[in-house]
């Protein structure tokens, strides 16, 4: 108790030598936490942006799909599922899809192509498809032959918005699927979650051009909170009941996306131990500094007959005590920090567009991580650097320290 | 050591000579298999047929017709279901086409998918416009399989040389008394059975006696089968001189 109440009067004895190590410790603080937020948030958006192009947070599929898709592995009864999922306050939106590649002809030119069978009113609540388009009109609520296209499909078959064009396909009654469309709409070439040659239309004309009855080969899920898709994923399994029936959060689904984003995270986290590790030489520096002006003082301790121990435990209490309220002193100016980062961003010089929303500010998102890694490691690495010092403090001789000036 | 090494290299120089064999069936199989491939096909022909495809997954009846000349003309086109009808096929020599009426459309079917199946049934299109014939295409030869049955004559075929085939045998059932097909089993060329096809319901068809009712089982798809029946035919009568050409292959049936 001696050394802490010691401990606690060093520290303020020295005001400004406190005040720089303290904000040494709180600036890195500050720094790391607002990074995290800037780097969750930052992931949040392009989570949201990239599951709402397209995927949807989670996805219900016929057992097996995911792994080999077929157009025979469809969802019996997409209304019944579509029941349960509405009874289910996690599911904000759902939408019903259909697939199936087919071959797509436009005068002399013949390319494979995608079809995916949408409900327009449906996706429209639960995905932003419409903001992808590049010009014309999205799928009519109604069904028809009208169909939007992904500019890779205009581009290789040569055709626009208003020209017609042929697919043939395998239906799903042995029969050759033919019919003739429309480009309603054509989808943009850079912004948009299709890359692909897709052909979207409407989810009953699909149904028809495959013969596939009302079945159904995926619903894509939109819940309240992306963060809880892999428990709400679960959720849905267990409401829906059916074995036959698989549901599978993104992470799953767009397995790819979700490594690449896990790797590029690591990538952040390499960045931020180098902050900490600037912030960690600056404290390891000052404190080292403060020991070595008071060698003196520290000669007096031990020729006093304080134990090398006491004179090692002192130093620690004053680090810890230091970065306690550097810790303190940090987690309010990141409260603030984030705050306003969370509210306004810091704007992009080159806004990204994709999926159908502009990107325009980088923004923070706050949680729990945002204050509590820091706040270890500016303790620990505090502590760490702090070993140092106090041992050369512990081990000073008292007539070599007394005659040093 | 030199003999022994021109020894060696004389003998793998002629060890595929003497493997080949004679590679010609003898008059009796020749006239055997001409009789098959032109069972349903005469001099010309014209038949209404169904098809019936069953898979795990579908099961669909297809009504049409059938015209050929020779062994290298075909046309057929599709009555039924509606969803199908006024689909055609055409094969004209070592040419074939697809139509599809509703979206006008004229598909030149690559000679690489001749072993494609036709329409989704278990019959490819080569089996069904006959580019390949079993007395130009393969050689055979009579043989005893393991279970004879006195009632019939086997032949084993093989692809000659110079044909393109998937098969690397077919098996060839035939009554002796009638000399009508029963069964062909078709093996890949490592020996494995890859599909059947049945032959039955022997009747007057058109003024000749021929088995009305075919069954293709395809082995790798457990459940599939195709059977096709023949509801009636005609041989060597008049048939329309414009059968077999890019034009009919295009006209809209009402």
């Amino acid at each position: 108790m001696l050394i802490f109440r010691m401990a606690l009067r060093n520290v303020f004895r020295n005001r400004r030598r406190s005040l720089l190590t303290g904000l040494m410790m709180a600036g890195g603080f500050v720094l790391f936490s607002a990074t995290i937020g800037i780097s969750e948030g930052t992931y949040g958006s392009l989570i949201d942006m990239f599951t709402r192009s397209r995927t949807g947070h989670a996805q219900v599929h016929a057992a097996g799909y995911l792994e080999r898709p077929s157009l025979y592995k469809a969802i019996k009864d997409p209304d019944r599922a579509g029941r349960v999922l509405d009874g289910l306050p996690e599911v904000e939106a759902w939408a019903p899809r259909v697939y199936t590649p087919a071959l797509a002809f436009a005068g002399s030119k013949t390319v494979g192509a995608q079809v995916m069978g949408i409900d327009p009113a449906r996706e429209r609540r639960a995905m932003r498809l419409e903001g992808q388009l590049a010009g014309g009109a999205f799928v009519e609520d109604v069904p028809s032959d009208g169909v939007v296209i992904s500019a890779r499909l205009a581009s290789a078959l040569s055709i626009k918005t208003g020209d017609e064009f042929s697919l043939i396909g395998q239906g799903a009654d042995g029969s050759i699927a033919n019919d003739n469309f429309r480009v309603a709409g054509v989808l943009s070439a850079s912004g948009s979650a299709f890359e692909g040659p897709w052909c979207l239309m409407h989810i009953d004309k699909a149904r028809e051009f495959m013969a596939l009855g009302s079945r159904a080969h995926e619903i894509a899920l939109v819940f309240t909170d992306y963060r809880k898709a892999r428990e709400d994923a679960a959720l849905v399994s267990a409401a829906l009941g059916d074995p036959a029936l698989d549901a599978q959060p993104w992470q799953v689904t767009e397995k790819e996306f979700y490594q690449a984003m896990l790797l590029d995270k690591k990538g952040g986290d390499i960045t931020n131990y180098v902050i900490m590790l600037i912030v960690a030489v600056g404290v390891l520096n000052t404190i080292l500094m403060a020991v070595l002006e008071r060698t003196r003082e520290y000669g007096v301790l031990k020729a006093l007959g304080t134990r090398p121990a006491d004179v090692f435990l002192l130093i620690m209490a004053e680090v810890f005590i230091l970065a306690l309220i550097a810790s303190a002193a940090g987690a309010l100016g990141a409260l603030g920090l984030n705050h306003y980062l969370a509210n306004h961003g810091i704007p992009l010089p080159n806004p990204i567009s994709y999926g159908g929303v502009k990107f325009t500010v980088m923004q923070s998102a706050v949680t729990a991580e945002t204050f509590s890694r820091p706040a270890w490691t500016v303790l620990l690495s505090a502590l760490a650097v702090g070993i140092f010092p106090a041992l050369k403090a512990a081990r000073i001789t008292p007539v070599k320290a007394l005659s040093s000036r | 050591m030199w003999k022994l090494q021109l020894f060696l290299a004389a003998a793998l120089y002629l060890a595929p000579a003497l493997h080949a064999g004679p590679g010609q069936s003898s008059p009796e199989v020749r006239a055997l298999l001409d009789k098959v491939d032109r069972l349903y096909r005469s001099g010309n022909s014209y038949a209404e047929l169904e098809m019936e495809v069953a898979t795990p997954d579908w099961r669909r009846k297809l009504v049409m017709e059938f015209w050929t000349e020779g062994l290298d003309k075909t046309f057929i086109r599709i009555n039924s279901p509606a969803r199908d009808a006024g689909a055609a096929t055409l094969r004209k020599g070592t040419e074939m086409w697809n139509y599809f009426p509703k979206i006008n459309k004229v598909m030149k079917v690559p000679p690489s998918m001749m072993m494609g199946s036709w329409m989704g049934s278990d019959f490819t299109n080569d089996d069904l416009v006959k580019e390949s014939t079993l007395l130009d295409d393969y050689y055979g030869e009579f043989f005893s399989p393991a279970r004879p049955d006195p009632a019939l004559r086997h032949i084993r075929l093989r692809p000659r040389a110079e044909t393109v085939s998937l098969w690397g045998a077919i098996e060839l059932a035939i009554r002796k008394d009638d000399l009508l097909p029963v069964r062909e089993d078709y093996y890949d060329e490592k020996g494995r059975l890859v599909r059947t096809m049945e032959f039955s319901d022997v009747r007057a068809l058109g003024g000749r006696l021929v088995p009305c009712t075919m069954k293709m089982l395809t082995l790798s798809k457990p459940g599939n089968s195709t059977v096709i029946r023949y509801r009636a035919a005609r041989f060597d009568g008049e048939l329309p001189a414009d059968t077999f050409t890019l034009r009919n292959l295009q006209r809209r049936v009402k």
